[in-house]
Parts: C-alpha cells; structure tokens; sequence
C-alpha cells in the first residue's frame, strides 16, 4: 500500500521469483503494464511455469511487452477452466488483448473439432472485445451451416446489444 | 434421460476419486443444496461412467438433487434436450413456486437456470422464464414478520454481488460456502438468498456493469430496507459503487478484491461505512486495470482497507481466509 514507483518496480521485480504463484502472477502483469522491457527474459521463463495462472500471466505480458500474439493456449486453457479465479484472469486478458487476437478466437471457435465448451467461451470472450473486428467474426460465426455454433454466435452478439 | 450423442469428455482428473465423491453426493442423508453444489463442481471432470449413475438416481432422489443432475447430464453430453427431462425441469419450477419455503425456492431457481440455458436464453433472465414457464407471477413471498404493514420496508437486507464471469458460481449464493458463512457463522439472517436474488451478466464490459449498476438500483428499490449491507466481490462492488451515483444507499459497504478505478469510484456521500479487502496478490486486480488501494487514487481517507495475508483473487470470499484472518472484526461485525 502506498509504495513509490521505484519501490513498486523493484518489489514487481522481485515477485517474478516469488514462491507465490500469484504474486509472479501479478508482477508479470504489472511490469508489462509499466511497458518495463528489462524484464522481458525472467516473462518469458514464465511461461514454463507449473502454475496455469501464471502461464496465462506470461502470455499477456509478453504480448503487451512486444505486441506479439504468440501462444494462446495458456490463456484458452485458463477461459476454459471451472476455476472463477482462472476464467477470471483469461477472459480478462484475452479482451484486453483485443483487435490482435481476434483472428486466433474465430478460428478456435471455427473448428469443429474443438469442444463445443470451448468454443462457446471463446465466443463469449469475443463479445467482450469492443471493436469490429470481434463483431465481424461474430457476425461470421452466426451464419455458420453449424447450427450449435451459430446459435452460440447469436447469443454472443445479443450480449453486446446493449 | 437416454443418451443420444455422448460428446467428448473434457476430463483427464482421476476418475476414481471423482466417481468416489460423485457417488457420496447421491447417498441418502446428503443435504440436497449440497449434493446439488458438488454435482455441479464435479461436473466438468465427470468420465461417462458417471451418466448410467445419474439415470439410476433419477427417480429416488430429492427434487433440487434431481434438477442438478439433469442439468449435469446436459453439459456433460452437450446433447439437446430431451422432451422428458424439459417436462420435469418446468415441473421442478412449478413445485418450486407452488410453494413458499426457502428449499422449494432453490429448486424454483435451479430449475428455471437450466431450462434458459437449454433454451439459448440469456441466463439472466431465468427470472422471467420461470413465471412463464410455471405460469405464476413468483414464488410465494416469505411471511411477514408481525406488525409490519404491508408497504412497509424491512429493518435491514444484506446482499451479495458476485463478480465477472460469476454468475454460475454457487459461493454467493444460498448453499455457497461464502454465503452460508456470512448468514450462519458471522450471524446476518438478512441476507438475502430467494429465488430473485440479484444477480447480473458478468460480462467483462462497462457497459454490461452500467447495466447491472441500473438494475441493482431498481432492485433496492424494489427490496427496501432502512439499511442496506453489501458484500461485493470484484467488479461487483464497481456495480455497487456505480448504482450509488443513482441514489442507491449502502449502508455498510464491503468490498471484496475490487480493481480500484477512478471512472468506478462511489458516490461517498451515499455510502456509509466502506471497507477494502484486498489479497496479498491479485493477479486479476492486476489484468483488470485497477490497483488495489482507495488511498492511492484519492485522498479523503473514507475506506477501511485492509490487506490479507492470502493471495489470489478468490481468497477475499473464502471463509477459510475470513476465519484464519479474523476478517469479521475488520469489517466491524456484528453490526447493530
């Protein structure tokens, strides 16, 4: 509480190594926000954590650190948990994401051979991205000859009918 | 309840174990809101061998039991609903509402949950489906406490709010681990747990909490007390903060790993006592845009903020936290 930016960054940077799986979590997030570069190697380890919050935590840091996309997975995987912690910490980050992982989530929810759990959180999480990008693929989506799909589709765009 | 197109199962979760807490679930004796809460945890790792257990249990067991059950069934399978199991769903409802009493107005909202779901309704809006569906306008309310006039408003009500992506959480919910602890250990028989109970989309929008914001007010509006408690988690205590800018009250306010914004602050001069209980880590804060902590986005000290020990976004709903850290006497419990 109350600490100075400097005291912030260097207690962040401690965190990484952390032996609390939410506090490394929270650092990555919070360096990557404070655009802090130097601490892109010790993210990048991060994603090998044995902690599924903490992978997800890599991935959007990294994303936000270079602005590459990469990997998605350990951010799907946590959308796709029971866990409210973990959907709570993908579905979040994958909006915050927006517009640059759109194209990924349409073909996820696109594929046939996904379970229809996870593409009907995709879809959802779509719907939580303002933008065109995420309606147009909606909006594709709900046209599909998969009628489960473009059901799920639909509903997803009623949501952002506000 | 007969199997059309078993879909592929999601689990790799050591099936004895859970076949083994499954199947205590459904011996007799188990309270119904608790067989019905684990069935609904265990869902997601249940192998198949558990579906043959659920058609046998079918015909035996309490209603709210039979509810989760079929519910189970259907997201497991990922089939569409057979007619039969729509027909028992709308007759739990019907039963539910027939009746006044607090277990009868579970299986009215379990009930109903489900038939919107397998609808492609909106979930939020089990509340209207289930009068259609049961063809009453609610179930019974509760009796009223002795010399209260009819348009009356009560003493007190506490509520809870859940936050993003929560709706189908049980733990703010009668039968919910956080809830039971508020109403039974820390002694708020206010809270309110009847099958309207608030609850919003959950939807990681502003938009969507502006909403809720809107919808909460007019729900106080419609549940009035002299004073009004609120225990709200994550984004729901930015719906809570929200709905004050409206003229909702509150008059204890605790906040529960909010994420700290300046475009969700409260209008203070609605809020009585407001307190801040936020986990030593919190990633979700973190991803949410939000800090942690009232004092660093204002100056007027107006906040009791408190920072615990555990981490992880969950653990300010815990009742496990809140007993190890003492959290009750943070919140100045009992309150009068």
């Amino acid at each position: 509480m109350g600490l100075s930016r400097a005291a912030q960054r260097k207690a962040a940077l401690a965190g990484l190594s952390s032996a609390d799986g939410a506090a490394r979590a929270s650092a990555a997030i919070q360096l990557a926000d404070a655009g802090e570069r130097s601490a892109l190697p010790a993210i990048e380890a991060l994603a090998r954590d044995h902690d599924r919050l903490v992978r997800g935590a890599a991935a959007f840091a990294r994303w936000r650190l270079t602005g590459a996309v990469g990997d998605l997975e350990p951010l799907l995987t946590l959308v796709c948990a029971r866990d409210e912690e973990a959907v709570q910490l993908g579905a979040m980050g994958l909006a915050r994401m927006g517009d640059s992982v759109v194209p990924e989530l349409a073909r996820v929810a696109a594929d046939a051979s996904t379970s229809a759990w996870r593409r009907r959180r995709v879809l959802r999480v779509l719907a939580e991205i303002e933008g065109e990008p995420a309606r147009a693929a909606l909006r594709l989506a709900a046209q599909s000859k998969d009628a489960a799909l473009a059901k799920a589709a639909r509903r997803a765009l009623d949501r952002t009918d506000d | 309840m007969t199997p059309k197109k078993p879909a592929q199962r999601r689990s790799k979760a050591s099936p004895g174990t859970i076949m083994q807490r499954f199947e205590a679930a459904l011996q007799p004796g188990v309270p119904p809101d608790e067989a019905a809460c684990l069935i609904a945890e265990l869902e997601p790792k249940l192998p198949d061998a558990a579906i043959q257990m659920m058609d046998d249990h079918l015909a035996s067991v309490d209603p709210l039991v039979k509810v989760a059950l079929i519910d189970a069934y259907y997201r497991m399978t990922e089939c569409t609903f057979h007619r039969g199991d729509l027909e028992a769903l709308k007759e739990a409802a019907r039963a539910g509402a027939a009746r006044g009493d607090a277990a009868s107005e579970d299986v009215f909202a379990a009930a109903t949950i489900a038939y919107a779901r397998q609808a492609g309704a909106p979930e939020d809006t089990w509340v209207r489906r289930g009068f259609e569906i049961t063809g009453v306008r609610a179930p019974r309310p509760r009796p009223r406490r002795k010399g209260l006039a009819a348009d009356a408003q009560l003493e007190s009500i506490t509520i809870m709010i859940h936050g993003t992506w929560a709706t189908h959480g049980r733990w703010w919910r009668r039968g919910g681990d956080f809830f039971e602890y508020v109403r039974k250990d820390l002694g708020l028989a206010d809270l309110y747990g009847a099958a309207d109970q608030f609850r919003w989309s959950g939807d990681n929008l502003d938009s969507s909490r502006a909403r809720a914001a809107r919808e909460l007010h007019g729900w106080l509006s419609s549940h009035r007390a002299a004073s009004v408690r609120v225990f709200a988690h994550s984004h729901g205590a930015n719906i809570a903060a929200l709905a004050t800018h409206k003229g909702t009250r509150i008059d204890k306010f605790v906040m529960l790993s909010p994420p700290v914004r300046k475009d969700y602050l409260p209008d203070w001069s609605n809020v009585g006592q407001a307190y801040n209980i936020q986990a030593c880590f919190d990633a979700v804060v973190a991803i949410a845009r939000g800090g942690q902590w009232f004092k660093d986005v204002m100056r007027a000290r107006r906040v009791t903020e408190h920072r615990l020990k555990s981490s992880g976004h969950s653990a300010s709903h815990s009742p496990a936290v809140w007993k190890k850290e003492r959290l009750a006497r943070i919140v100045g419990l009992p309150w009068d």
